[in-house]
């Protein structure tokens, strides 16, 4: 009797030897991209949702003043998500809203003036977004985005080099950051005040500085 | 740079009310006044609204430019009605154009005025306002009341500067300008021209008009929160020519034209006054 099971039980055991190598081989399909236990030379294409530190991020603009000095703004209502993919990082789509009520120049009196309809007029034009069509990686940490820019009711196609500032895990959650500067022409975009008179200039400088939180 | 807004902004604009206008200073016509005056000054309005902004998605993008549009199509519209209508009486006259205020205040597509109803209302009030102005309009024929309507405008300018809406400011200042120059060029002319109403039904509603959406315009881009007090003083500023209409003064003509005026000054600084107080001082980028 007991020889005659011993066959079985053999290939029953053999059986679940071989299982549980192959088990074993398996690369693991569930480790997040961002995850730091992700050995480093491995590629994982799982996608993360980063959300955007409105407290820690900003927009700032400049623009020439009557042909002399620079004046300088931020906006410090700047929300929306980020989502990435891969580590290192492959993918790169962003979806950024700014409050143009939260124009600040430092001076009570010209924030009024900016959210005017002479400038952003916020009651018509409460948001400037800016939504990501395609992002291509130029080295590094060097991202080439393009999207819509929407600001004043006019939305316009823009590229811009984007830059990966740093990425980071602690008790506080993992973090995201980017940084990009550009340059715009107001007037396409229908804000042209003080363009003609020259007391404002056409060409505005924009640096946004994201940091975004995974949740 | 200023002189460009001196310009465009004001100069020629008062030039392009000038010409309609003193069409009927210097050829006086029974009704030519209805037609003249108030597409003179909706005319300047309009020309003046234009050198401020792009006009690249007109209204669409800048939608404080429905302000002027509908002052110019009003002023278009009572000229259109006053010749139309010159052989009835001149009730269905008035009425038929104080009627046309109401769709002039629905064609406002601005912030705080998206609902029907609200644009409504204010129309109606409109027109109950210019219809009260141009009660006195007819009246009299002197320079005092394009004079005192000058002053009167300065408020909805200067709230409109205080706030922060210089391009909304431009338009309003070149219309008192151009008010102020045809009562002088009225005054000069005062010996040689019997015209029966000078400033004349077009112009009463026009001016009357461009005070109430004027304020209108200010008030729904307002960010800075002027008082309401002020807003509704300086729409209702032209009122302070009823100053003049009191007995007493009234069978004084000297003393009727500076009532006229001083009524308007009273009402157009109180408004400026309450602002001024409410924020110490208003500074503009550029």
């Amino acid at each position: 009797m007991f020889l005659s099971l011993t066959p079985t039980l053999a290939f029953a055991i053999s059986t679940l030897l071989v299982l549980s190598a192959i088990t074993q081989q398996m690369p693991t399909t569930t480790v997040p991209a961002t995850s730091a236990t992700t050995a480093p030379n491995q590629v994982s294409t799982a996608a993360t949702s980063w959300k955007i530190d409105d407290t820690h991020s900003m927009v700032l603009f400049r623009v020439q003043h009557f042909g002399a000095g620079m004046f300088w703004g931020r906006f410090d209502g700047v929300t929306g998500s980020i989502s990435t993919s891969g580590n290192p990082m492959q993918t790169l789509t962003m979806n950024v809203t700014i409050d143009t009520n939260s124009v600040s120049s430092a001076n009570e009196n010209l924030d009024g003036h900016l959210r005017s309809p002479d400038f952003f007029s916020v009651k018509e034009f409460p948001t400037m977004t800016f939504v990501s069509a395609s992002a291509k990686k130029i080295n590094g940490d060097m991202w080439e985005v393009t999207g819509d820019l929407t600001m004043h009711g006019v939305t316009k196609i823009i590229t811009t080099n984007v830059e990966m500032t740093g990425q980071s895990e602690s008790a506080r959650g993992k973090k995201i950051g980017f940084e990009t500067t550009f340059t715009i022409d107001r007037s396409q975009f229908g804000m042209t005040y003080g363009i003609e008179k020259n007391s404002i200039g056409k060409s505005v400088r924009i640096i946004v500085a994201l940091e975004a939180e995974s949740p | 740079m200023e002189t460009q807004i001196l310009i465009f902004g004001i100069a020629l604009p008062v030039i392009v009310g000038m010409v309609f206008s003193a069409w009927q200073i210097f050829r006086p016509k029974p009704y030519d006044s209805n037609i003249y005056f108030g597409l003179g000054i909706s005319a300047t309005l309009f020309a003046s609204a234009m050198s401020q902004d792009s006009l690249a998605n007109f209204t669409t993008q800048n939608r404080w430019l429905w302000f002027p549009l509908s002052i110019i199509l009003l002023g278009a519209l009572s000229a259109i009605s006053c010749v139309l209508l010159r052989c009835r009486s001149a009730t269905i006259r008035n009425l038929v154009v104080f009627a046309s205020v109401v769709p002039a205040a629905l064609l406002l597509k601005i912030p705080e005025w998206e609902h029907f109803t609200n644009r409504f209302i204010l129309g109606v009030g409109a027109a109950i306002f210019a219809a009260l102005l141009t009660i006195i309009v007819q009246k009299r024929n002197g320079f005092s009341i394009p004079m005192a309507f000058s002053f009167a405008l300065v408020a909805p300018c200067a709230l409109a500067i205080l706030s922060g809406f210089a391009k909304l400011a431009v338009p309003i200042a070149a219309v008192s300008c151009c008010l102020g120059f045809l009562s002088l060029v009225r005054l000069l002319r005062k010996s040689q021209t019997q015209t029966r109403d000078f400033v004349g039904l077009s112009g009463g509603v026009v001016v009357a008009t461009i005070a109430a959406l004027g304020v209108a315009t200010g008030f729904g881009y307002d960010t800075k929160n002027i008082p309401l007090t002020a807003w509704i003083l300086a729409a209702i500023a032209p009122l302070g020519i009823c100053l003049g209409e009191f007995a007493p003064i009234r069978s004084r003509p000297t003393l009727l034209a500076w009532s006229h005026i001083i009524g308007c000054i009273v009402l157009a600084a109180t408004a400026i006054l309450i602002t001024v107080v409410a924020f110490n001082s208003s500074e503009r980028l550029g």
